[in-house]
């Protein structure tokens, strides 16, 4: 059920961050901290242009609707796959890492919500995980109003959060 | 689906089965289980509720960690589908699910789950479910 509230950033933004800083506390044993625009490009401008990168995208739905996207390098997401299964990352292989930036994004998605609406319900719909390249993950800080950056391990992180137009006559 | 036994022949402790569609989220389950220093019997792997199950359907089980948002079948359903069968009445219902809602909380109490774990969680969180559950080793 869609209505006419929605999650604007930056608030919503706001509240994401912060659900990332906990997850990467309490379960992968890294460090997250605020990145404000001008930190994060730098940060960004810093990575290797050839630098594989994944998005990882959740759609949840209920008193508002929208998608939370999570972009960080495929490297940072194996390092923290390791340290989350207390495995070395070596030994992780593709689809490992793919299916660790999903449920990543899906604790970030799930915590964000139950934090700031636990009374209220929302469908998560299971997440997809696609490769990125690095010139769409800077031109998206640069100029996306939904997106912000996290410094993760100080390794940049975007965050993305999109509402969903609500549906006609709801 | 995998059926792994990680405490060896003759091993005594309850049977686990843990159902999540993330393989990486039931290998840290499965870790943590491992490091909790209680005894556990064989541990099941499910990557939703359909596989869970069958899984039910051929082994016996003592517990059931179940996350909730699954394709497939869901948590949820696969919770319901259990209380239908007087035979699995003993079985302990875990969830780990990133939805705390209270609404998700009430429907599946409803359900006989008997712990409700929000992720993310502790290593340390899922150590003291198990060790609650289970007598020393």
């Amino acid at each position: 059920m869609s209505s006419l509230r929605s999650p604007q950033p930056p608030d919503g933004l706001e509240a994401l961050g912060a659900a990332v800083r906990q997850v990467a506390e309490d379960s992968l044993f890294a460090c997250a901290e605020p990145c404000e625009r001008s930190r994060t490009a730098r940060l960004l401008e810093a990575r290797p242009v050839t630098e594989p990168w994944l998005t990882a995208a959740i759609a949840f739905s209920g008193p508002f609707d929208g998608v939370v996207r999570m972009t960080l390098p495929r490297a940072l997401a194996g390092d923290l796959a390791g340290a989350f299964c207390g495995v070395q990352p070596q030994s992780l292989d593709a689809s490992q890492i793919d299916d660790f930036a999903g449920e990543l994004a899906n604790m970030v998605c799930g915590l964000w919500l139950t934090q700031t609406h636990r009374s209220e319900r929302f469908e998560l719909t299971p997440p997809v995980v696609r490769a990125s390249a690095v010139r769409d993950v800077v031109a998206m800080a640069a100029a996306d109003p939904g997106a912000c950056g996290i410094a993760l391990n100080d390794t940049p992180v975007l965050l993305g959060l999109a509402a969903a137009s609500p549906a006609a006559g709801s | 689906m995998t059926v792994e036994p990680i405490t060896g022949p003759g091993a005594t402790g309850p049977n686990i089965l843990i159902v999540d569609d993330s393989a990486m989220m039931r290998t840290m389950i499965k870790r943590v289980a491992a490091l909790a220093g209680t005894p556990i019997g064989t541990i099941f792997e499910a990557a939703n509720g359909r596989e869970a199950l069958a899984i039910l359907e051929q082994h016996p089980v003592q517990f059931v960690f179940t996350d909730l948002n699954m394709p497939v079948m869901t948590g949820t359903e696969l919770l319901r589908e259990m209380q239908t069968r007087d035979h699995w009445r003993g079985i302990v219902r875990i969830v780990i699910s990133t939805d705390g809602s209270d609404s998700r909380r009430h429907e599946v109490r409803a359900l006989s789950v008997a712990i409700y774990v929000e992720k993310p969680f502790r290593p340390e969180e899922m150590r003291d479910v198990l060790t609650s559950l289970t007598p020393a080793s």
